[in-house]
């Protein structure tokens, strides 16, 4: 997915921030099965540094100079 | 049966069940690219179905009207004492060509399904697909 304007790049901020509590919050829960609760807690981390790879790609082109002719 | 697209090319809101067949003659058929990643898909609930995955959901571009999707996202619901094969697990925790797949809890999955999946990211509501296993 390719974020292309400051709303969508709001959106998914919002989205990233309900995660990482997510994340934070099962981390800290005692679980019934440790290689579920390991399995689930690594997809969480992946869609986490996934939206962060997306939001820092749009930075990076919106914060890139203008070519001058 | 999985309605028709809304006006932005997605589902409307909702978890659609079909079987595979029916998700193959939706979504699988339309590209190249589209048929190579159903065919992973089918990878996919070979090895889903001996591992104990309970439900798989399947979201993102490949469930809207575009022609050739990036990837497909897919949330599998695991319960305790997963694998029930242990031989499945290694393909599905490293990964599968053109899927994205997320072993979940069923608060995970419900996470997923309920609140990150269920808008597109203007936050319109969307709807997924759940191959029936």
């Amino acid at each position: 997915m390719k974020l292309e304007s400051q709303r969508e790049v709001q959106n998914t901020r919002e989205k990233l921030r309900l995660l990482e509590e997510h994340y934070q919050h099962k981390r800290e829960q005692p679980a019934e099965d440790e290689h579920v609760r390991e399995l689930t807690l690594r997809s969480l981390k992946k869609l986490i540094n996934q939206l962060k790879e997306e939001i820092a790609r749009y930075e990076a082109h919106a914060a890139k100079p203008a070519k001058s002719e | 049966m999985i309605p028709d697209f809304n006006q932005y090319g997605c589902l409307p809101r909702g978890v659609y069940r079909a079987t595979l067949d029916e998700v193959e003659q939706r979504f699988g058929r339309q590209s190249e690219l589209r048929r190579v990643q159903m065919a992973s898909l089918r990878w996919l609930v070979d090895l889903a179905k001996p591992a104990g995955v309970r439900r798989l959901v399947i979201n993102g571009s490949f469930v809207t009207d575009i022609f050739e999707p990036n990837d497909v996202d897919c949330v599998l619901l695991m319960v305790q004492g997963f694998p029930e094969d242990r031989e499945a697990e290694p393909d599905l925790a490293e990964g599968l060509p053109f899927l994205d797949i997320h072993l979940v809890d069923q608060e995970d999955f419900d996470f997923f399904t309920e609140s990150v999946f269920a808008t597109d990211r203007h936050q319109v509501p969307k709807g997924m697909v759940e191959v029936i296993l």
